[in-house]
C-alpha cells in the first residue's frame, strides 16, 4: 500500500522522487560509542525537547549530543524566516523523537542517520570544527554543500530531508507542525478528522 | 456449532458473499485476519495511513517473496521486507475496500471475451470468460443500489450497457477543471467520461454523505460515505442475526476429509490460539495472493498439491493492472485571473475518464486491439508525498531557502493534475504465486512467492495510453509532464490466480465460483478473473459476489425466504 507501483491510492511516487534506501549498518556499535560523549548541557538540550510521557521509558536512539547535531541539520534543511516558519518553530526535532519510535519506521532509516552523523562529523572535523551544531550558518552550509558531493552521503542526507518534510506537515499530534504552522504557512487547512494521538501510542 | 456458510476474508469479494447471503437468511461466519475499526477509528493521518502503511501487515513479520527476471542472473528472488515491493492491499474488516478512492467502472463485454475478440497473444495466456457481460449486468446493477454508486450515466461511444437508466445517486460535485477536461478532449475529438464513485453524494441509512475532504485512497472513511464491505454491507449483515464477524482470525489452513470435502477452518486468534470453524460451504475471498497462498497450503488426502490444484492451476495466471501514470502542472501565473480563481477551487476530484482508447487500431496491420482506461484525477491530497515531489528534483534533494520557496510554488503556485493508465497485464506461463520453500511469517506458515513475469505488450500498450494522456495534459496547458512507465504491475490490483473457466485441466474454479476440485469451496475475489481487463476490478469483484451468493442461496434451499435486514 502506498507504494510507487499502486495505482488510485495515493498519488505515485516516482523513484527519482524518494531517497533510496541503504543497507544496515552497525548502528548499536556506533551508539555505545557515541555515547561517551554525554554532557549535562546536551541532557537539557534532550529535556527541552518536549518527549511524550509515554516515551520516556524508550531508549534514545540518539545520544543528547547527536540530537544538537540533528537540529542544526534540520535548522539549515528549512531555515527559519520572518515570513515562513523553519523547523524550529515547527518543532521537526520533536517530530523525529516520535518518529523513531513508531514500529512501523524502517530501520534502514534510523542507520541512514547515523551513517550521516558520522559523514557531518567527519567532515566538520576536517574544518577544524568540533560539532556541527557549533559551527556558525555560514560554516555549516560549507560543510554541507561539501559532504553533498559525495553520492552516498547525499543518499543519507534525504532520508533527513523526508523526516524534516514529515515534521512541517504531518498532522500536529506527531509533535511537528506545533500548532498547525507548517499547513498555514502553504497554505493548507486540516482534513477532517485529525487523529487524537500518534497512531503507535498503544503499541509503544 | 455449523454455519451454512464460512467466508474468509471481508472485503469486497467476501463481504458481499457474506451480506447477501445473511439476508437470505443463511448463518455466515466471516473470518478476518484483520482488526475491525468503526468509521470513529479512521483519521486522516498521513502518517498511519500512508507513510507507515498501518493498516497492512507488517513486512518484517508477514513478507512476500519476489522473484523478478534479471538478463544476467535469471529469475532472482528477494523478500518484500526493506524493499517497495508490497501486496498486501488492507488488512481490516472490509479489507482493502475501506482504502479504494472508489472510481468504479465495469469490464466492457469485449473484456470477456479476450481471446475470441482480439485472438492470442504469443508468450500469454490470455482466454474468455465463461460468463458474459450480460451474465454479470444484473448484479453490476444491484452494487449500484447495495453498495451506493453516485453518478450520472452520459452518452458516449463506450457508454455501458445498462439495465436501468441512471445510477440510484446523484453525482458526487466536481471540481472547475472537469469542464476544462472536458473541452480540452473535445477539441481533441475525445470524450472525457463521468466516472461514477462508490461513494455516497446523499445519506443513505446510517452511512452519512461524502465530507469532501479528498482524502479517500489509502484512507479508510469516517462518515461511511465510501462504499466498503463494511461499512455498505457488513454492518447490516450482522445487525440482521445472521452474520457474525470475527475479527483478528488468521486461517490457517482448510481442513478436509477421505472424500476430499471441505470439514472445518483453523484460524489463529490475535493470542496466537489455534480455533476451528465448521460450515457446510466455505469461501475464500482474501484477494489474489493470499487466496492462494491459503489453498496450496491446505493440502489433504485427496488433495496432495493444495485445494483446487488437482491441475496444478492454482496460484498461476497471475495478472495486475500495468501501472503507469503521468502528472502535469498548472501553473497559476500562466492563467487569467478568473482561470486562477477556478483552479484553486478547493473541490478534490475531476471524475473524468477517457475511454477512446479502450480499444486501439494497431497502426500496422489495422487490426483492432485492446488499449485500456485513462483516469483523470487532482494531486494527491498527501501533504508530504506533494512536498517530497518538490524536493527531490535532481541528484542531492533541495534544502534551505531554495527548498522552502520550492514548496510553497508546489503548495500555492499552481494545481497538479495526473492521470493514470490502467491497461491489460496479460498472464503468462511464468507468472504464477507459489509457496516459499524457506520464507515463514510470524505464525509460522510459508509465505507466497510471487514471480513477476512482464509480458512487452503490457508496457507498449501502457506506452500508447501514455502518449494520449499527455497530449491531453498538454492541450489542458499542463508543464512540467512528468511521465512514468516501467512496465510494473500494479500490486495492489493483483487478480488471476484461481482462473475461472468450464475446463478443469485449465482452470480453477468454474463459472459459479466453484472450485472444480471440491465441491464445498468457492472463491469470491479477483483470482477467479481469467484476464483482468482495463480498469480498476473492486466493481466487477462485488458483482460477482453478489453473483455467487445467489448460487450458494440456491443450494442452500433458501431460494424464496424473506429477506433479513
Amino acid at each position: 500500500m502506498g507504494m510507487d507501483h499502486d495505482l488510485q491510492t495515493s498519488e505515485p511516487a516516482s523513484p527519482e522522487e524518494v531517497p533510496q534506501k541503504v543497507s544496515r549498518r552497525a548502528l548499536l556499535r556506533d551508539l555505545l560509542a557515541q555515547g561517551a560523549a554525554l554532557t549535562a548541557v546536551a541532557v537539557a538540550v534532550s529535556a527541552s525537547l518536549l518527549p511524550r510521557p509515554w516515551l520516556q521509558t524508550r531508549v534514545d536512539p540518539l545520544t543528547p549530543a547527536q540530537w544538537r547535531e540533528v537540529e542544526a541539520l534540520q535548522a539549515l534543511i528549512l531555515p527559519s524566516e520572518p515570513s515562513a516558519p523553519g523547523a524550529a518553530e515547527l518543532g521537526a526535532t520533536v517530530y523525529l523523537r516520535l518518529a523513531l519510535a513508531d514500529p512501523r519506521l524502517d530501520p534502514d532509516d534510523l542507520e541512514s542517520l547515523t551513517e550521516l552523523l558520522k559523514n557531518v562529523a567527519d567532515h566538520v572535523q576536517r574544518a577544524g570544527g568540533t560539532s556541527f551544531a557549533a559551527l556558525d550558518v555560514d560554516k555549516q552550509t560549507t560543510v554541507l554543500k561539501e559532504l553533498l558531493t559525495d553520492p552516498d552521503a547525499a543518499e543519507r542526507f534525504g532520508v533527513a530531508v523526508v523526516f524534516t518534510l514529515e515534521a512541517a506537515l504531518s498532522d500536529p499530534v506527531y509533535g511537528g507542525n506545533r500548532h498547525g504552522a507548517g499547513w498555514r504557512w502553504l497554505g493548507l487547512v486540516p482534513a477532517w478528522p485529525q487523529p487524537p494521538e500518534p497512531w503507535f501510542k498503544g503499541a509503544v | 456449532m455449523e454455519f451454512d456458510v464460512c467466508v474468509i476474508g471481508s472485503g469486497a469479494g467476501g463481504g458481499s458473499v457474506a451480506s447477501a447471503l445473511a439476508q437470505a437468511g443463511a448463518s455466515v461466519v466471516v473470518l478476518e485476519k484483520g482488526p475491525w475499526l468503526r468509521d470513529g477509528d479512521f483519521f486522516k493521518d498521513e502518517v498511519a495511513a500512508v507513510r507507515r502503511s498501518r493498516y497492512v501487515p507488517d513486512r518484517r513479520s508477514e513478507p512476500h517473496v519476489v522473484e523478478t527476471y534479471d538478463e544476467d542472473e535469471g529469475w532472482q528472488a528477494e523478500t518484500t521486507e526493506g524493499t517497495g515491493w508490497d501486496f498486501w492491499n488492507g488488512s481490516l474488516v472490509g479489507g482493502a475496500s475501506n482504502l479504494m478512492s472508489g472510481f468504479f467502472h465495469r469490464l466492457k463485454p469485449e473484456d470477456f471475451r479476450l481471446l475470441s475478440e482480439f485472438g492470442p497473444i504469443p508468450g500469454a495466456n490470455v482466454a474468455d470468460w465463461p460468463i458474459s457481460y450480460d451474465d454479470l449486468e444484473p448484479w453490476y446493477t444491484l452494487v449500484e443500489t447495495a453498495v451506493g454508486v453516485s453518478g450520472r450515466a452520459r452518452l458516449h461511444p463506450l457508454a455501458d450497457r445498462r439495465s436501468t437508466p441512471d445510477f440510484p445517486l446523484p453525482p458526487l460535485a466536481e471540481h472547475p477543471l472537469a469542464d476544462w477536461l472536458d473541452r480540452a478532449c473535445a477539441e481533441l475529438g475525445l470524450h472525457a467520461t463521468p466516472v461514477p464513485r462508490a461513494v455516497l453524494s446523499r445519506s443513505s441509512g446510517v452511512r452519512n454523505p461524502c465530507s469532501y475532504t479528498g482524502f479517500c485512497g489509502d484512507y479508510g472513511c469516517a462518515t461511511g460515505a465510501k462504499g466498503s464491505s463494511r461499512a455498505a454491507l457488513l454492518g447490516a449483515a450482522v445487525a440482521s442475526g445472521s452474520c457474525a464477524v470475527r475479527a483478528e482470525a488468521t486461517a490457517q489452513r482448510l481442513v478436509t476429509n477421505a472424500r476430499g470435502q471441505i470439514t472445518h477452518v483453523e484460524y489463529r486468534n490475535k493470542f496466537g490460539a489455534l480455533h476451528k470453524v465448521t460450515a457446510r460451504f466455505y469461501v475464500v475471498a482474501c484477494q489474489a495472493i493470499e487466496t492462494a497462498r491459503l489453498l496450496l497450503r491446505s493440502t489433504g488426502p485427496r488433495h496432495p498439491a493444495g485445494l483446487g490444484n488437482s491441475s496444478g492451476q492454482v496460484g498461476q495466471n497471475l495478472a495486475f493492472s500495468t501501472a503507469a501514470w503521468a502528472r502535469g502542472e498548472l501553473v497559476y501565473r500562466d492563467f487569467s485571473e478568473a482561470q486562477r480563481a477556478e483552479l484553486r477551487h478547493p473541490g478534490p476530484w475531476l471524475h473524468r475518464a477517457v475511454l477512446d482508447h479502450y480499444f486501439v487500431r494497431d497502426p500496422q496491420t489495422g487490426q483492432r486491439r485492446k488499449g485500456g482506461l485513462i483516469e483523470f484525477m487532482l494531486g494527491s491530497p498527501n501533504r508530504i508525498s506533494a512536498a517530497e515531489s518538490a524536493a527531490f528534483t535532481g541528484d542531492v534533494p533541495l534544502w534551505g531557502l531554495p527548498l522552502k520557496r520550492a514548496l510553497e510554488e508546489q503548495f500555492r503556485g499552481k494545481k497538479r493534475v495526473l492521470f493514470e493508465v490502467f491497461a491489460d497485464w496479460l498472464p503468462t506461463p511464468a507468472g504464477h504465486v507459489t509457496l516459499d520453500p524457506q520464507v515463514r511469517d510470524h505464525l509460522g506458515q510459508p509465505v507466497a512467492r510471487v514471480r513477476i513475469d512482464k509480458h512487452p505488450h503490457n508496457k507498449q500498450v501502457a506506452d500508447h495510453l501514455l502518449a494520449q494522456g499527455v497530449a491531453i495534459l498538454e492541450r489542458l496547458g499542463a508543464q512540467n509532464v512528468y511521465q512514468s512507465s516501467r512496465g510494473a504491475p500494479a500490486t495492489n490490483l493483483p487478480s488471476g490466480t484461481c482462473r475461472m473457466g468450464a475446463d478443469p485441466a485449465t482452470s480453477v474454479v468454474d463459472a459459479t465460483g466453484r472450485v472444480h476440485d471440491c465441491d464445498n469451496l468457492y472463491v469470491a475475489d479477483a483470482s477467479v478473473f481469467p484476464t483482468g481487463g482495463s480498469v480498476p476490478p473492486t466493481w466487477t469483484v462485488y458483482a460477482l459476489g453478489f453473483r455467487l451468493a445467489d448460487t450458494l442461496v440456491k443450494r442452500l434451499g433458501l431460494e424464496g425466504t424473506e429477506r433479513k435486514g
